[in-house]
């Protein structure tokens, strides 16, 4: 599977895709990857002003900001290490953290369809979309990241270990 | 959405079918790069690249009620330095910070000093304030912030020091938890340019 299979696959068949994520297609550096271009896109005007100033009051104050800007997707990354380690513990498999990582992408997703949508409507969602987003996207996570655990248990202990 | 589309090339003469996976993923690619490019326009011309504090700029006139007395306004300071630590009662590096903030503002009294100190509770909330200064012993002026001074001087991150001089532009801008001694050696450097 290539990248785009990979990641669309988790969406568009759970159950087929995690079943070969699980024998050891995945990929870490997929959601990774996911993970950065999400930071920087979301917080593009942080960086900007992380940048103006490491220009005036030097590259510690800027590195400091960073770290700040940084945090936005600590939630994200703290959640899939969690779900990484429920899977590990109830599936044994040893593909189970890169597995799980990819039951983040739904989240993404609904993320990326509101900010469109936000986009297109040219007005920021309002405290109860935003509360609509999230949970609509942690939803469809929790049922992606169930199909996960599903197809890892189904699978032969010599896929899985 | 229908699940087990193959990828392998289809058997002569049958239709070949869409591989919606693929397709899907590169729409979230896709979306990940359209809204990349949407922050890029419309953040263009904003002039981020250049903080809303640089050095030696006139520093934003900011007010607000004080925790003990009547109003602070940074635009009545005129005349004479004035460093606005910007913290808050829950933050525990600004919590640590703060008995030294305390000593270098008692200092400060003292001539040959002309500075002041303000700290700027950026939560705002009087009861939360009144029982952080009573824990840490605090009597130096405290100024409650609606979000307009923070936001004003982009404070994205607390504790966080901005030492502005006699003619109300920012001189020094320190970031994190500062020691009582670099405070004073910053406030003095202010004072005596």
């Amino acid at each position: 599977m290539k990248l785009d299979e990979r990641i669309g696959g988790v969406l568009a068949a759970p159950r087929r895709t995690f079943a070969r994520l699980g024998a050891g297609e995945a990929r870490p550096s997929d959601i990774a990857w996911l993970i950065v271009f999400r930071l920087v896109s979301g917080e593009l005007d942080r960086f900007a002003r992380a940048i103006g100033t490491a220009r005036e009051w030097g590259i510690g104050a800027a590195a400091q900001e960073m770290l700040v800007i940084a945090t936005a997707v600590l939630p994200d990354v703290v959640a899939i290490l969690a779900a990484g380690m429920l899977l590990q513990l109830f599936s044994r498999s040893k593909h189970a953290f890169d597995v799980a990582a990819y039951a983040w992408v739904p989240y993404l997703a609904v993320q990326l369809a509101g900010a469109l949508l936000f986009s297109a409507l040219r007005h920021s969602p309002g405290p109860h979309a935003q509360t609509a987003m999230q949970a609509l996207g942690v939803a469809w996570a929790l049922g992606v990241w169930i199909v996960a655990l599903v197809e890892l248990r189904r699978l032969p202990a010599e896929a899985t270990s | 959405m229908s699940e087990g589309q193959p990828t392998g090339a289809p058997p002569t003469g049958e239709r070949p079918r869409v591989n919606v996976s693929r397709w899907v993923g590169r729409a979230i690619l896709l979306a990940l790069f359209v809204i990349f490019a949407l922050r890029v326009w419309s953040l263009r011309g904003q002039g981020l690249l250049h903080p809303a504090t640089p050095r030696g700029s006139l520093a934003p006139d900011v007010a607000g009620p004080l925790l003990v007395g009547d109003r602070f306004r940074l635009s009545a300071e005129r005349g004479h330095p004035v460093a606005l630590v910007f913290w808050a009662p829950w933050c525990g590096p600004c919590r640590a910070e703060l008995p030294g903030v305390e000593r270098v503002a008692q200092a400060l009294k003292a001539s040959p000093h002309t500075a002041r100190v303000i700290a700027v509770d950026t939560e705002g909330d009087r009861d939360n304030a009144l029982e952080a200064a009573a824990k840490l012993g605090l009597t130096l002026p405290i100024m409650l912030d609606d979000g307009r001074a923070s936001s004003a001087y982009q404070v994205t991150m607390i504790p966080q020091t901005v030492i502005i001089d006699r003619d109300g532009r920012i001189a020094q801008l320190l970031r994190g938890g500062t020691s009582e001694d670099a405070l004073m050696r910053a406030i003095e450097k202010v004072e005596n340019p």
